[in-house]
């Protein structure tokens, strides 16, 4: 199992000087310990990770301030964007970190996002998929054709040329359709999943149907599955209990915010009762769909995420922690990962 | 405990809850009754933290004493469940 740092949420309200201070720390002592990756996300507009209006951007100063992590994107809202400057801005970090760039791209789902790009929210899934086509054939030295400024037909190729040949994609599937994984394995491209909305008994399924749609696609190799885990490790199940629930429970509060916006159960629970709403989903991120407590306790379920076909678990950090504790904590993951590998 | 016969809702024993229990997360889920087995954990029946806490507020209605909405968590299964509100209104006397 391989363990990476993700970055999701994080505020603004840090001062100047403190804003990117967790990103580059964490990033820095991932590259010392050996975690695989760092992923930063795309958002837009809100407090709710608003550090994070451009991956490439922070990547970039990622990619100097580090020698081995892999340097991704969780994710892309690519929709957004022309296919053309993202795999520009991205082979400029591919560049700078000797080709230690992934990217997950995402089709996105805030209207208030698409103000970057208003013509292409009603069709943003199919948009995804044929941008993600276009950014992997630039990326690969073809020569592709756009429309230009006199709407004449322009063939371009990508500049800078990127060091690794190929692009390494990841599709992000929430996790809410088992056909988000079959099409992403006959693609022959990764998978960035969550347990936001799904089991760990659901993705074990949905990936068997990854892992089969590759086949019969016939790709080579097994692809890779990266799952986002909200992680905190302390010395004890009760020391983390007792150091992520307040935090937590304020984290979910935005984040269902943010997310709840159009989900018609969500909103219909009447006020008095989201408290307890609140309570029921800090006890089922606690128990069963995040990475709370020791290095010791957590053994179990990482075995299980392995033998559910996981391969990456990428630990997120900043959901409302001191910079410090989060530092512990992926210490700890490091022992962790140890303890597993030691193990007969 | 009461033992007014006319009082077809107010529960009496295990098999009361579990029954009511049995009713309100089938409706909740939109399955029949008939298929929810009640050593089947909750997270494998399906039970979400809208229909959770729907059913705990319900189910403090009915009995009229606290029900926490995170017990489904220490009482994993609708029988588990069942005993220990039983035990709970019992207390509660």
């Amino acid at each position: 199992m391989r363990f990476s740092i993700f970055f999701f949420s994080s505020n603004d309200a840090l001062g100047e000087g403190e804003r990117y201070r967790l990103v580059l720390d964490a990033a820095r002592l991932g590259d010392e310990c050996g975690f695989h990756a760092v992923w930063t996300p795309e958002r837009h507009f809100h407090n709710f990770g608003g550090i994070f209006p451009s991956p490439a951007v922070l990547s970039a100063a990622l990619a100097t301030a580090t020698s081995r992590i892999q340097l991704r994107a969780g994710s892309v809202v690519l929709p957004l964007h022309h296919p053309a400057s993202v795999a520009e801005a991205w082979s400029v970090v591919d560049n700078l970190s000797g080709g230690r760039v992934g990217l997950a791209f995402a089709s996105g789902y805030s209207p208030t996002d698409f103000l970057l790009a208003p013509d292409s929210y009603a069709d943003r899934n199919r948009l995804l998929d044929e941008k993600v086509d276009v950014v992997r054939r630039l990326w690969r030295g073809e020569s592709v054709a756009f429309s230009d400024g006199k709407q004449d037909r322009v063939e371009i190729r990508l500049h800078p040329p990127p060091v690794q040949r190929e692009l390494p994609v990841w599709i992000t599937c929430g996790g809410a359709s088992v056909d988000k994984f079959a099409a992403t394995g006959a693609l022959g491209v990764n998978v960035l999943t969550a347990l936001f909305v799904q089991t760990v008994s659901d993705l074990q399924q949905r990936i068997a149907a990854y892992r089969r749609a590759r086949v019969e696609a016939g790709h080579g190799g097994n692809g890779q599955v990266t799952l986002m885990l909200h992680t905190y490790l302390d010395e004890s199940v009760e020391a983390a209990r007792a150091k992520v629930q307040k935090p937590f429970t304020e984290y979910l509060r935005s984040s269902v915010e943010v997310w709840a916006k159009g989900f018609k159960r969500l909103e219909e629970v009447p006020p008095h009762r989201r408290e307890d709403m609140l309570a029921f989903a800090f006890e089922r991120y606690f128990r069963t769909s995040a990475l709370f407590g020791s290095a010791r306790s957590s053994i179990p379920f990482v075995e299980q995420l392995a033998h559910s076909g996981v391969d990456e678990i990428a630990c997120l950090v900043d959901f409302g922690l001191e910079p410090q504790a989060v530092m512990a904590s992926l210490r700890r993951v490091i022992e962790l990962r140890d303890r597993l590998h030691s193990e007969p | 405990m009461s033992t007014d016969t006319s009082s077809a809702q107010s529960p009496r024993d295990v098999r009361d809850i579990e029954t009511w229990l049995i009713g309100h997360i089938a409706n909740e889920l939109k399955r029949e009754g008939r298929s929810i087995d009640p050593t089947e954990p909750f997270v494998s029946l399906g039970l979400d933290s809208v229909s959770a806490v729907t059913i705990t507020g319900e189910l403090e209605q009915w009995l009229g004493i606290r029900v926490s909405p995170t017990v489904p968590w220490d009482y994993p299964t609708i029988r588990e469940l069942a005993i220990h509100l039983v035990a709970e209104l019992e207390r509660a006397q």
